[in-house]
């Protein structure tokens, strides 16, 4: 299977150890928590709770001197389960197969201008407040799915380690702040914003949306599939062009 | 309560939702190897599915139960993957302002710009239902 979503090397498999099964129980015990302070806060913006609930983890594991590797590679019954939930989403796409076939031309512009927005933005912003060649390279395919970020940044001479936070990173701020922007820009329609989730923010805005509706994540599932060829296809241009 | 029967009628159509679900996963990994597509092997699956459940509704209806689950707890999935955020602070800090700032006013932007397009666009293009 090579590559897990954060492209670390899975070592040592899938194993049943005492350690797997702390990794996973802090992690879901992290989730149950982050939930119940969503809803003790009223549902506020920075209560988003993959943003909650990777902090407690990050500093738990801060706290017990935990090496991050280490801990990743014992949660796999969690983050495995990232394959076939995503594989998932074409069921709740199908429903709205009718809808696609009608919004095609909308949707393909919206993909473009929005893959277009996220990379160029990225690079040329870097840029504008400092960060050197090797950071705006390493920053521009931040909107896509985790392993596809890591190959472009690879092939385009950035780090693909630090790509691989900064995709974590956008994900975890574009699920808090991501749905609050769409209600100040009056967006209602399910479609819209799942596909403004799935192109800004890949698989983290994709789970975001799945809780508003599945028929936001449907939408979100399929703008982040293709957001990822999108921008693998456009970003060697675009660094041609204002790098 | 849910009667006993109905019960055990669940729990296999979620089991055998699961399990297309893990093969349909296997196979996009497969092809995605074979074929070195751009894409993670997930996304290829989510491709596959879709395209088979094009052809077949009725089957979509019946993994509706197993998929349910699944999609309320993404969220959940991505939490080791979070974590490593703030495992790997330090290293941000170096360039925090330019990462700080273009991660979140050009993930916004993008939002944005897609939710106008899109929300532009449909009002223009939209084709009438049963036209196309």
């Amino acid at each position: 299977m090579g590559r897990g979503p954060l492209g670390s090397p899975e070592g040592g498999g899938m194993s049943f150890t005492w350690e797997v099964f702390a990794a996973s129980a802090a992690t879901i015990a992290a989730y149950i928590l982050a939930l119940k302070l969503k809803a003790l806060g009223k549902g506020h913006v920075l209560l988003q709770p993959l943003l909650t609930a990777s902090l407690g983890v990050g500093i738990a594991l801060a706290l017990l001197h935990v090496p991050y590797g280490a801990y990743y590679s014992a949660a796999w019954p969690v983050h495995k389960l990232l394959g076939p939930a995503t594989v998932a989403l074409a069921v709740p796409l199908a429903a709205q197969l009718g809808r696609l076939k009608r919004l095609w031309l909308p949707v393909s512009f919206g993909l473009l201008a929005g893959n277009l927005a996220a990379a160029a933005s990225a690079l040329l912003l870097t840029r504008f407040l400092g960060g050197d060649r090797l950071l705006a390279l390493s920053m521009a395919p931040k909107s896509t799915t985790t392993p596809v970020a890591m190959g472009i940044s690879e092939r385009l001479g950035g780090d693909p380690s630090l790509t691989a936070v900064v995709v974590v990173l956008t994900g975890i701020v574009g699920a808090a702040l991501g749905p609050w922007v769409l209600d100040r820009l009056a967006v209602k329609d399910p479609a819209v914003r799942g596909l403004g989730m799935g192109v800004s923010c890949h698989g983290i805005g994709t789970a975001t949306a799945a809780e508003e509706s599945e028929e936001s994540g449907a939408w979100s599932g399929l703008a982040m599939g293709l957001s990822g060829l999108i921008t693998a296809l456009i970003l060697p241009f675009l660094v041609r062009v204002l790098l | 309560m849910v009667p006993k029967k109905k019960y055990w009628k669940n729990a296999v159509q979620i089991g055998a939702a699961w399990i297309c679900l893990w093969a349909v996963w296997q196979c996009g990994e497969l092809l995605g190897n074979w074929a070195k597509l751009p894409m993670p092997g997930p996304l290829t699956g989510m491709a596959l599915l879709l395209a088979a459940l094009a052809f077949a509704p009725k089957a979509a209806a019946f993994m509706e139960l197993g998929v349910r689950p699944l999609l309320g707890i993404l969220t959940l999935l991505y939490i080791p993957a979070g974590a490593k955020v703030v495992a790997l602070a330090p290293r941000l800090a170096q360039a925090w302002l330019p990462i700080a700032a273009v991660v979140v006013l050009s993930t916004l932007f993008a939002l944005a710009v897609t939710a106008w397009t899109v929300r532009w666009a449909a009002a223009r293009w939209e084709a009438p239902k049963g036209e196309a």
